[in-house]
């Protein structure tokens, strides 16, 4: 079994675009459509990886970083942030995990596997 | 280190020397001036029993003649009555009878009893050789030791004295007394009369004037410290504690703390004075607690405004970039798919929905931002004409039932015929009912959505209610909604701009709008109501 990717980000569409994305590889992917469910999901199962949207309904993405990167069972899985914003938004985030990698909307494809790859393999 | 010491102390420490100067001065003078005065009666005393003595022995030496001749015979007889003897007789008698004692002396006496003392020795020289004819005194002590004030009256040879006692071709012949002649010239010294009066009873009265003087000095001195003190506190030091309370009490913040100004004095006045100041400092920290008060607000709205705009920014980039992110990914797997020949119907539909959807979704945020521009500067044209409220809310709820639908909304309407017309753009209007009808689909996820339309005075009422997510701000806050670019919760999707631009075209036409709700989750309802007013009007009034 592949490893386990978990995807937090709120629109269907880039849910949809991220799975066929990821079709042709073997990693597990999780759907979550806002950091409360998210939260709950990860209870469920740990994954291996974390791409995570920011502006989300209820709980939203940096809380939801943030509230892991304190938890000291999550605080070690890897994330890769997909914002239409750059690094420079999130300096706070920056700061909690310097391993945090920023993936500016809009992006390739080529650029998201090798940032997958370049975390979990 | 004396500017500390308390104003009190201050000039009690300046009066109280000077009183106890001013009465040690006082007290000195009044004792000497007593004692000159003592003096004063005692040697007046003296000079009259000189002067009386001096008259008898005048007297007796004019009579000689008389005294001495026997009226009988005519024979001159000697009668042991001249001048010196009387003299000496009421000298002695004078002197047992007082405290005073009264002789008469003379350098060369005849009578061992009239023998000088000290004091007449030392005063007969003096009058020997300045021959001055006034009497002269002195102080001195007696054989017991008491204080005594001297007397001295001189006595030069007259004529009448030379019988007896001249001239100097007869010196050494006896007199009528049986004593030689001393050879004396006239206006020679023969010698005096001396008294000595006892004295010691003005030390004792210079003693008890002295007690009592001093006491009458210290109650005085007493008194008048004690009095100072009293009108110090009075009407200093109490009138300027109260400005100086006041003063710190102002300080402390209770500005509207005055001084008691009854009085007339310069307490008075400083009172008034310092009035006046309170007040202006009052004033001043008024005006200037509004200013900052003022300057806060502004500074609290720029401080909003500055969020909101981050906000936009912030919105308006999620908005375009979300959609281009989507785009060009859907585009590169498509462009993937064609060149692996894959070809999946589900798959292509799934890229045609979702490149529509984000096209759809750009062209409407670009037209927000150009709305928002327009409206920013002004440049809304309204081409206003006569319609049918009724008509245009149909038309919108028609447009709007496909996407209420796919949400599993219904939207119920009650809109009665033979409404008045309304003079209004038809397009600005449309966008209005448009947008709430669109944001009560948006923020329902169950349950219906009622339009209705109702003529309401001289307006027609317009009302949208939805059972959706509600209004979860307090009602004080509510027409923040319709500010350009607020948004109730950052998550929210949208620009923020909707209700904002449906104020701006509402207020245009002369109407205005307005939400209710219960709170969170009790749905809402916006309303708004346009005035019915006729064409001609509309354009008068547009003019």
């Amino acid at each position: 079994m592949g490893k386990t990717i978990m995807i937090v980000e709120d629109e269907q569409a880039f849910h949809d675009l991220y799975t066929m994305m990821l079709e042709d590889t073997d990693y597990e992917i999780i759907r979550a459509y806002d950091g409360d469910e998210a939260l709950a999901k990860l209870e469920e199962k740990k994954p291996d990886l974390i791409i995570l949207d920011i502006l989300l309904d209820l709980v939203t993405g940096d809380t939801f970083f943030l509230y892991i990167k304190g938890m000291p069972e999550y605080a070690d899985i890897p994330v890769i942030v997909c914002s239409s914003f750059s690094e420079k938004a999130y300096k706070n985030l920056k700061e909690m995990d310097p391993k945090l990698v920023f993936l500016e909307k809009p992006f390739t494809k080529e650029q998201m596997i090798e940032q997958i790859q370049a975390r979990i393999g | 280190m004396f500017s500390r010491i308390k104003l009190t102390t201050k000039l009690l420490c300046f009066i109280a020397p000077i009183m106890v100067v001013v009465m040690g001065i006082v007290f000195t003078w009044i004792i000497k001036k007593e004692e000159r005065f003592i003096r004063q009666e005692i040697t007046k005393k003296a000079e009259i029993l000189v002067q009386q003595l001096e008259i008898v022995r005048q007297y007796t030496a004019e009579k000689q003649d008389i005294i001495n001749t026997d009226p009988e015979t005519g024979n001159v007889v000697f009668k042991h009555l001249n001048p010196a003897k009387v003299g000496a007789a009421i000298s002695k008698k004078f002197t047992e009878s007082t405290n005073f004692v009264m002789k008469q002396t003379s350098l060369e006496y005849r009578n061992p009893e009239n023998a000088p003392d000290e004091f007449e020795v030392r005063m007969l020289r003096q009058f020997k050789t300045t021959r001055d004819i006034e009497p002269t005194w002195g102080e001195d002590v007696d054989k017991e030791g008491n204080k005594t004030i001297r007397y001295i009256l001189p006595l030069y040879v007259k004529e009448e004295c030379l019988p007896c006692h001249g001239k100097p071709e007869y010196e050494g012949e006896l007199d009528i007394t049986g004593y030689k002649k001393e050879g004396y010239e006239i206006g020679e010294l023969r010698g005096a009369i001396s008294i000595a009066a006892p004295a010691s009873h003005l030390d004792a009265l210079i003693k008890t004037n002295s007690v009592t003087l001093l006491i009458i000095g210290v109650v005085t001195t007493v008194s008048v410290i004690f009095l100072t003190y009293l009108l110090i506190r009075k009407f200093i030091r109490v009138p300027l504690s109260r400005t100086v309370a006041a003063a710190k009490a102002i300080t402390e913040g209770d500005l509207t703390r005055r001084v008691d100004t009854r009085s007339g004095d310069e307490f008075g006045e400083l009172a008034e004075s310092f009035n006046t100041m309170a007040q202006s400092i009052e004033e001043k920290t008024r005006e200037l607690e509004k200013t900052t008060h003022n300057l806060e607000t502004a500074n609290e709205k720029l401080r909003g405004l500055d969020k909101v705009k981050d906000n936009i920014i912030r919105d308006v980039s999620h908005e375009l970039k979300s959609p281009l992110a989507q785009l060009r990914l859907a585009l590169e797997l498509w462009g993937e798919g064609i060149k692996d020949g894959k070809k999946d119907k589900d798959t292509e539909d799934l890229f045609d929905g979702i490149i529509k959807d984000n096209i759809i979704r750009l062209n409407r945020t670009i037209e927000s931002i150009l709305e928002l521009t327009s409206l920013e500067f002004g440049r809304e044209d309204y081409d206003k004409e006569s319609l049918q409220l009724r008509d245009l809310v149909i038309q919108v709820i028609k447009s709007s039932t496909l996407l209420a639908k796919e949400k599993g909304l219904t939207i119920k309407s009650v809109l009665p015929e033979k409404l008045p017309n309304v003079t209004v753009d038809k397009q600005g209007i449309t966008r209005v009912v448009t947008n709430l009808v669109d944001n009560a689909i948006k923020y329902t996820d169950k349950g219906e959505i009622l339009v209705s339309l109702q003529q309401k005075n001289s307006g027609l009422e317009f009302l949208v209610k939805d059972s959706g997510i509600g209004i979860n701000i307090p009602q004080e806050h509510r027409h923040k909604l319709f500010d350009r670019f607020y948004q109730e919760n950052v998550a929210t999707p949208g620009t923020g701009i909707g209700l904002s631009i449906c104020k701006t075209i509402l207020e245009a036409h002369g109407g205005r709008i307005w939400v209710e709700s219960e709170g969170k989750d009790k749905g809402s309802t916006f309303r708004f109501i346009l005035p019915i007013i006729n064409e001609k009007e509309s354009l008068a009034a547009d003019s």
